[in-house]
């Protein structure tokens, strides 16, 4: 049994997850070299306390956006 | 929609007009505990009176809302839901105390969302059942992963439910001299109203309710010290020359005499093994060390506390009562939205905080000092306390210790803004904790009512007598939350945290592999609940002071319980051990047992399929 849009659905969630990934292990293993001034923040700081939580919630959105659309165009083909 | 929409915008501008009232009544020269009463109470009647008027017999309306909150409002409810106490008073508490390392609760308190929204929330909602154990018995099949399952639901929602109400308990108590035991009934009976008569359609529309009033409560006095203090209301992009203030003032208050001699003498008076570590090399490596373990415990914590937030019960739940897999994922997104209005803002207002603290406190003659801290000091001593070290008649930073959960309530009076202003951010932690604990108590009930008796026991029981039961069930479970916390058990902000990795490790790795990989089956899901969940007990019982004095009857040395860890992780983060051994159960049981039969195909069939394309049966 396959299901129309299963597999560009799993393919949709990895490429969000790695993203994801990407992102939180950026503000966790934050390291000096990137510790410059970012519009009077630090730059470090600033990620790990808006950065990455805006990221958090575009990665969530586009997820919500993109796969009403695979949706709509999945149950199209069928 | 229309109509939610002029409900609630008429519900905000009443919150408005309370506020405003509550100024004029403090101009007059009302007293402060007058004020407390106004805001509490009129609040917690709001939040009953939705309640009642929600109120349902209906099965499907009691145990799921009908299956109907659009989106927006589901997740302005799921935001309310999840934000508890601890998000409200405590984090910009920690923030204010750890700086930088306070962050981890900021970074995995949201991401957690990201994993909900790609991994668990659609499905659940195409599956549609009642409860997580439904869920999990229909793609695993079998009585014991459905017992199992609510068993450990029951488990980690009562530990959170408990702390839910000890948070109420300490606002009511701090804001208007109540008795904490009956501070925390008082409350009890609120929570009542709401979900006995009601179930999750009463609980939904409070929560929007109660979102509303929590979220106007935190951004008021933020902007306005932000306004105070930079000129601009936008805090989130203000806090940041602020912190830069900070680092200034710090190293000034470090360089003054005075202090220095205050924490000079302080140091004095700690026990002769601390003081004669001499500042050599050794201390260098020391911090070395030091810095690396805050790093891996920095990365274990996010780890939990992410994990954690995609497998808590209640919040998961959340997913049944929207209107189809489309609108979950959305009601995800706004959930993440609403919850970051909050939290993009904890660190400013922790920030103003401690500008005002530094800026103005510190210095201060001792009888000169503003009003809070004998008030606060008086409420509990561990809250603010004071003393002159030094004999010098004037505050040095070192004389003055501020509890973290003291921040947020606080804030309004250390920032010296209106006595208003703290009424209204009492009654924000109070809708903060009453919504967590609606929901933590309906999810409870629920799997007792529903998975214990229903499927379990008796599967002829009418819809009537199923939401009687449930009703019945949930006044017992709430008045032993209360009474338990009512007993202020020890280390109940451990426990808190503990849920989360508790939540972890049992649930994430059987509900993922409930949905990604077809191949799992009953004895894996089974092996991966139990064995997650053991080994993060396990952990905690050999490296947690008070598990270890309960399990084991005698208690432990600092350098046992240390010697007990691996890899240098706190017990609050057992989970980082937990949820990989729960995969990895899921994964060797179920290839060494048989494959999963054409039900569990049925399953996967109708949560992998698009809303339109519907072709499996549906019960």
């Amino acid at each position: 049994m396959r299901f129309v849009g299963w597999s560009r659905n799993l393919f949709l969630i990895t490429v969000l997850f790695v993203l994801w990934l990407a992102v939180v292990m950026a503000a966790v293993f934050s390291s000096p070299w990137w510790d410059f001034v970012f519009f009077g923040w630090s730059f470090s700081y600033w990620f790990s306390a808006q950065g990455c939580l805006i990221a958090f919630g575009l990665i969530v959105w586009a997820y919500a956006a993109i796969s009403d659309r695979l949706e709509a165009a999945g149950t199209a083909d069928a | 929609m229309r109509s939610f929409h002029r409900f609630y915008s008429t519900y905000a501008l009443a919150f408005g007009l309370l506020i405003a009232f509550a100024a004029t009544l403090e101009s007059l020269g009302f007293s402060k505990s007058w004020i407390g009463y106004l805001f509490l109470l009129t609040t917690a009647l709001s939040y009953a009176a939705i309640g009642m008027f929600c109120r349902t017999h209906d099965l499907v309306e009691y145990h799921v809302a009908g299956r109907s909150v659009p989106a927006f409002y589901n997740g302005m409810a799921m935001a309310a839901d999840w934000m508890s106490s601890a998000s409200f008073i405590s984090l910009a508490g920690v923030l204010y105390l750890t700086g930088h390392a306070g962050l981890a609760y900021i970074i995995g308190w949201t991401g957690g969302f990201c994993l909900l929204a790609l991994f668990l929330a659609p499905y659940l909602r195409r599956f549609g059942g009642f409860t997580i154990p439904d869920f999990l018995a229909a793609r695993y099949g079998g009585r014991a992963v459905r017992i199992a399952a609510a068993i450990l639901t029951i488990f980690c929602s009562f530990i959170y439910l408990v702390a839910q109400f000890y948070g109420v308990g300490l606002v009511a108590t701090r804001m208007t001299g109540m008795v904490f035991e009956i501070a925390i009934y008082m409350a009890l009976a609120t929570i009542l109203v709401c979900s006995f008569l009601g179930g999750m359609r009463a609980i939904t529309w409070t929560q929007v309710a109660q979102y509303i009033v929590l979220i106007v409560a935190y951004l008021v006095p933020v902007m306005w010290l932000s306004v105070n203090q930079t000129g601009n209301p936008i805090a989130q992009m203000t806090y940041g020359q602020q912190m830069q203030k900070i680092q200034v003032l710090e190293a000034r208050i470090a360089d003054d005499p005075k202090e220095q001699q205050v924490r000079a003498m302080q140091r004095a008076k700690q026990p002769l093994a601390v003081q004669q570590i001499p500042p050599t090399e050794v201390a260098a490596v020391d911090e070395e060390v030091k810095k690396e373990v805050a790093q891996k415990n920095f990365f274990a914590l996010i780890f939990c506390l992410t994990i954690g937030t995609a497998a808590l019960p209640h919040i998961l739940t959340r997913a049944y009562t929207t209107t189809g897999a489309s609108a979950a994922r959305r009601s995800v997104a706004w959930a993440l939205f609403f919850i970051l209005l909050l939290y993009l803002t904890a660190p400013a207002l922790a920030a103003f905080a401690k500008y005002e603290i530094y800026a103005h406190l510190i210095g201060t003659p001792f009888d000169n000092l503003p009003a809070w801290i004998a008030r606060w000091s008086s409420v509990d001593k561990n809250l603010v306390s004071v003393t002159d070290v030094n004999k010098d008649g004037i505050l040095q930073l070192a004389e003055l210790t501020l509890s973290g959960d003291v921040i947020v309530l606080a804030v309004a009076e250390i920032g010296g803004l209106p006595y208003v202003v703290s009424g209204m951010v009492a009654a924000g932690a109070l809708a903060a904790a009453l919504s967590t604990a609606d929901g933590l108590l309906l999810t409870i009930s629920n799997a007792l009512s529903h998975d214990i008796y229903y499927k379990t026991i008796d599967s002829k029981a009418t819809p009537t007598k199923r939401v009687m039961l449930s009703k019945t069930l949930l006044m017992i479970v709430a008045v032993a939350a209360a009474y338990v916390a009512a007993q202020k058990p020890a280390d109940i902000l451990f426990l808190v945290s503990s849920a989360f990795s508790f939540a972890a490790s049992a649930f994430f790795p059987a509900l993922v592999l409930a949905v990604f990989w077809r191949r799992a089956n009953r004895w894996g899901a089974l092996a991966g609940m139990v064995v997650g969940f053991g080994v993060t007990l396990y952990y905690m019982i050999q490296t947690q002071p008070w598990l270890y004095r309960l399990f084991h009857a005698q208690s432990a040395s600092a350098e046992l319980l240390k010697a007990n860890q691996w890899w240098d992780i706190s017990p609050v983060s057992a989970g980082l051990w937990g949820v990989p051994a729960g995969f990895l159960a899921v994964i060797i049981v179920s290839w060494l047992t048989e494959k999963p039969g054409p039900e569990a195909q049925a399953i996967l069939h109708l949560i992998r399929s698009p809303d339109g394309a519907k072709t499996a049966t549906q019960s």
